[in-house]
């Protein structure tokens, strides 16, 4: 979730009020967001995904107006469009939105939300440039036609923060920003270009020349990206909160192969919202007024209110509101979380556990009755390990490893318990460890073709430790279990020649035991002997049970 | 253990074993026929017997013949040992049992005691006890301060109580236990419970996806159908859909990210068995990418409920989060809102903490109908999550996540088990 920091004071002079930093804090945690930090000069707060319009401090004082009703629905003015631009064949990021906003009054404040909020909008829903990229540039810079189009290697500009000319491929090898998302702009070099030449290179950086200052008067907005639906959300709520400090939200026609279009799309949406449901869902018996009143607090324009329903204006901002109950949940949370009675309902029902995990708590408390100490690992393992003791089905593997100690499932328990034997040599002996735990094995039966085996796996460690004292702790376990059992040899590569034995129940292989093999040993870098057995739990609840 | 002759071993001791006592005989005439012989020495049979097997004599038409004879018998010898109380060699014994020659005899509680305190014994036996002896037993006071051998019981995991209680606890509560597969379908990972095929949840970066196996399989064509629809349009759910759906994206297998995908199966179970009203809880696996430190592993465990039947409302989900709060001891509880994917209202419950102040103890929601109704389920399921990691790292008084699959052998044997 983004955590954003604000300008304490800028934020309390947009909401219009003074505030606590207690009230600030209530305020902020009753909407959605939390406060995480607040001192003289900053807020820092964390953001739920779902509100990004509360990202920018003119969304956020917004929203809080709102809450204390100082301030009420408002539809937002688009005004006709001065401004055009032409869209040439750019494939890599072939969708924009641009606006224009015209009479702003630019102080130091509104530069730092500026950057702020184009950054915010980057890293969430332009998921790092990639889907979105903006920028904002000063109008009165811009010397019309507008293109947007390919650019050449050698065209040059200067880019923001430069003194000098660059050409687009020295701005990704010498700027930081270029370094940094260079990888976005193999296929091609996308430019907004005007009569003085390229004053835009998406989504690297913007040109000097039209550098947005305390003397700029009127912005021009500009985004690019790789859906429309996406590129118009986020001019849709940058436009809607900038305006919040004045000026004038004016549309661009974007001409395009396929026809003339005027940005930001802003979606007029009605719902209407069933007073029933909505008590029915939160266990309040609300009037239909009410419900209106507590919506309009969170910034919904009401149109109508009827008997048992309401009609409502939706922000256009709102591009989170899918549903009715997202409606209902904003009733809620005007209403506020802290004044609902928590109650338990009158539901029976028989509660159970499941009988693999009965099964195991038998089995773990018989291990732990021989002296063994449980550990609980990581299911995740590495294929150097598991493979030793794979079938031939083979490991269930990662396509995006974070590293190859975890590339894939574990399908046996041993290659961890030697692994932790390995990090403890230096402790006392004996070392009797177990792990009842889930491996999982590839099975082109199953829906996932993959099946999760419950197994148990018991080790001992000690210098003078053999495989009578593994066949003893097993036929423990196993006679505990009233489990009649037959051992064939068997060979194994992880364990010594003649001192392995298959398990079986009922004629099905339930397990293997013996002394671990030397070479074995010696990869984990154990220098005593070890004995250790596992066993297919699933396999011995289901032959319990029948 | 102790030996001693029987009445046959005394009288062989006395007059030399049978096998013996014929060699003597035939090292003065050579041959003797077996009537002669029989009248002369009454355990012909035994003695022919041994004789024989030892290579000393033959039978030849009638007539027993010396082979030759031995200087000296061992088992001869070995009678006398015994009868000596000194020892022989094991299977010189055991022959002698075999022959009935020789007897295990207990000796007396009484002169074993004897004997223990000769030696000067400084431990109570039960031969002291039985024969009153220990009453001239000295038993020198011991160090008591001193501990022998350190030793450490097998035991549980921590981890593992902890997990134990918080599973009986919510099956007391009417719970009742399931379990999904840890390799699972994107689509009961995210599809199912409505999260956008763009969700950036579902990229790369936060979630494990699969190289082998790479794809699962549409069991019920039916229901794939009904969630494609939800997410393209909002089929007959009310909403208006996410607007698309990524149907490959949807059959990609990974490594389950939320516990919420068994709520998902769980709620198609139900949606064809109508069995509601159910509670239901898991407590298992999820895997995550992030980096690997003190706070951050990739892979741990969740633990989720749901509860399912018809009248139920958001105060009742409130209901749960309190009592299940102040099952970890919590005295306040505090709920805020928040958001999940698939909820809607969505609430984020804090417990107040005599130290640490309030913690967020879990996340909860009502399933929006874009989730329930598709799986076939048209009552409300209020849906909780706990953060069991975090409740037993605070409980365990560790501050690194590592502690909970620990590798640290020395910390599991001496953490208590309170």
């Amino acid at each position: 979730m983004p955590v954003l920091s604000y300008d304490k004071a800028d934020l309390l002079s947009l909401i219009g009020k003074r505030l606590s930093d207690g009230e600030l804090g209530n305020l902020l945690s009753s909407l959605k967001p939390e406060l995480e930090e607040i001192d003289e000069k900053e807020v820092k707060v964390e953001h739920c995904p779902d509100r990004p319009d509360l990202f920018p401090i003119e969304g956020l004082a917004r929203a809080i107006r709102f809450r204390l009703g100082m301030e009420s629905y408002k539809e937002f003015v688009v005004d006709r469009p001065r401004l055009q631009v032409v869209v040439k064949d750019v494939r890599s990021r072939p969708f924009i939105a641009c606006a224009v906003i015209r009479g702003v009054r630019i102080d130091d404040r509104y530069l730092r939300s500026l950057m702020q909020v184009q950054e915010a909008f980057h890293e969430t829903l332009g998921k790092g440039r990639e889907k979105v990229a903006i920028g904002i540039h000063d109008l009165d810079k811009i010397e019309p036609p507008i293109e947007y189009r390919r650019g050449r290697r050698d065209e040059t500009f200067v880019p923001l923060g430069e003194r000098e000319e660059l050409t687009l491929v020295d701005v990704l090898e010498k700027t930081e920003k270029g370094r940094t998302y260079a990888h976005l702009v193999r296929e091609e070099l996308p430019v907004y270009v005007d009569s003085l030449g390229i004053f835009s290179f998406p989504p690297i950086l913007n040109s000097e020349r039209t550098r947005v200052t305390t003397r700029t008067k009127n912005l021009f907005v500009e985004l690019t990206g790789t859906h429309f639906k996406l590129v118009n959300q986020v001019l849709v709520l940058l436009a809607t909160s900038l305006v919040e400090r004045g000026g004038k939200l004016e549309g661009v026609e974007v001409v395009t192969k396929k026809g003339r279009l005027v940005t930001p799309v802003l979606e007029k949406r009605e719902m209407k919202l069933s007073v029933p449901k909505c008590n029915s869902l939160l266990g309040l018996s609300l009037s239909a007024r009410e419900v209106a009143s507590l919506l309009g607090r969170m910034g919904y324009g009401v149109r109508e209110v009827g008997k048992d329903f309401v009609v409502l204006n939706v922000p256009p901002y709102r591009t989170d509101i899918l549903h009715e109950v997202d409606l209902i949940e904003d009733v809620a949370i005007a209403y506020g979380y802290e004044n609902f009675v928590p109650e338990l309902p009158n539901l029976a029902t028989i509660g159970g556990e499941l009988e693999i995990e009965r099964f195991s708590s038998s089995l773990r408390e018989l291990v732990i009755g021989l002296g063994y100490q449980e550990v609980m690992l990581p299911i995740l393992s590495s294929r150097e390990k598991q493979e030793k003791f794979a079938a031939i089905e083979g490991l269930v593997t990662l396509a995006n490893p974070v590293s190859k100690l975890y590339d894939c499932l574990r399908v046996s328990l041993l290659p961890g318990l030697l692994g932790f034997l390995a990090l403890n040599k230096h402790l006392e002996l004996p070392q009797r460890i177990f792990e009842l735990g889930d491996v999982v094995v590839v099975d082109e039966k199953e829906e996932t073709r993959t099946r999760s085996v419950r197994k148990l796996a018991l080790a001992t460690c000690d210098s003078d430790v053999g495989y009578e004292a593994i066949a003893s702790d097993v036929d423990a376990i196993l006679s505990s279990l009233e489990m009649r059992y037959r051992l064939l040899p068997c060979e194994n590569a992880n364990f010594i020649r003649g001192r392995c034995a298959e398990i079986r129940v009922k004629n099905e292989s339930i397990g293997v035991m013996g002394e671990v093999n030397p070479s074995l040993l010696e990869d984990y870098e154990i220098w005593v002997p070890v004995v250790m057995a596992e066993l297919d739990v699933t396999k011995l609840c289901e032959i319990t049970r029948t | 253990m102790a030996y001693e002759l029987t009445d046959e071993g005394k009288r062989y001791l006395r007059f030399g074993l049978p096998e013996l006592r014929l060699v003597r005989i035939l090292e003065e005439r050579k041959e003797i026929s077996l009537g002669e012989l029989r009248s002369s020495l009454p355990e012909l049979a035994i003695a022919l017997a041994w004789a024989k097997r030892n290579g000393w004599v033959e039978v030849r038409k009638g007539k027993v013949v010396l082979l030759r004879s031995p200087a000296e018998y061992v088992l001869q010898q070995a009678l006398r040992d015994i009868d000596e109380g000194r020892e022989v060699e094991e299977n010189l014994l055991e022959l002698l049992l075999k022959r009935k020659l020789v007897r295990r005899v207990k000796r007396s509680v009484r002169d074993i005691a004897e004997e223990q305190l000769k030696a000067g014994i400084s431990k109570l036996t039960p031969e002291l006890l039985r024969s009153g002896l220990w009453r001239r037993a000295k038993l020198k006071p011991y160090d008591v301060r001193v501990i022998g051998k350190k030793k450490y019981p097998g035991k549980s995991h921590p981890y593992r109580r902890i997990i134990d209680e918080v599973r009986k606890r919510l099956i007391a509560m009417g719970f009742v236990e399931a379990k999904g597969p840890l390799v699972e379908l994107n689509f009961w990972n995210c599809d199912a419970l409505f999260m956008p095929s763009d969700h950036p949840a579902r990229s790369i970066h936060d979630m494990f996806f699969l190289d082998h196996p790479r794809e699962g399989k549409v069991l019920d064509k039916d229901l794939w159908e009904r969630v494609g629809l939800t997410h393209k349009n909002g089929w007959k759910t009310g909403s208006r859909g996410w607007g698309s759906w990524d149907f490959p994206l949807a059959r990609r297998l990974i490594l389950r990210s939320q516990c919420t995908a068994v709520s998902a199966r769980k709620l198609a179970e139900l949606g064809k068995t109508g069995e509601i009203p159910h509670k239901m809880f898991v407590i298992d696996r999820v895997f995550r990418p992030d980096v690997i430190d003190a706070k951050h592993f990739i892979e741990f465990e969740q633990c989720e409920g749901i509860v399912v039947g018809e009248g139920l409302n958001f105060r009742h989900l409130l209901g749960y989060l309190s009592e299940i709060a102040r099952f970890f001891g919590a005295q306040q509880v505090k709920f805020k809102p928040s958001y999940f994917p698939f909820t809607e209202p969505s609430v984020e419950g804090f417990a107040y903490h005599e130290k640490l102040g309030w913690i967020e103890f879990g996340g909860a929601g009502i399933f929006r109908p874009e989730v329930t109704l598709p799986l076939g389920v048209s009552c409300p399921v209020l849906a909780w999550g706990l953060g069991i990691g975090r409740l037993a790292m605070l409980k365990l008084g560790v501050n690194d996540i590592r502690y909970l699959y620990a590798t640290d052998l020395d910390w599991l044997r001496k953490k208590g088990v309170i």
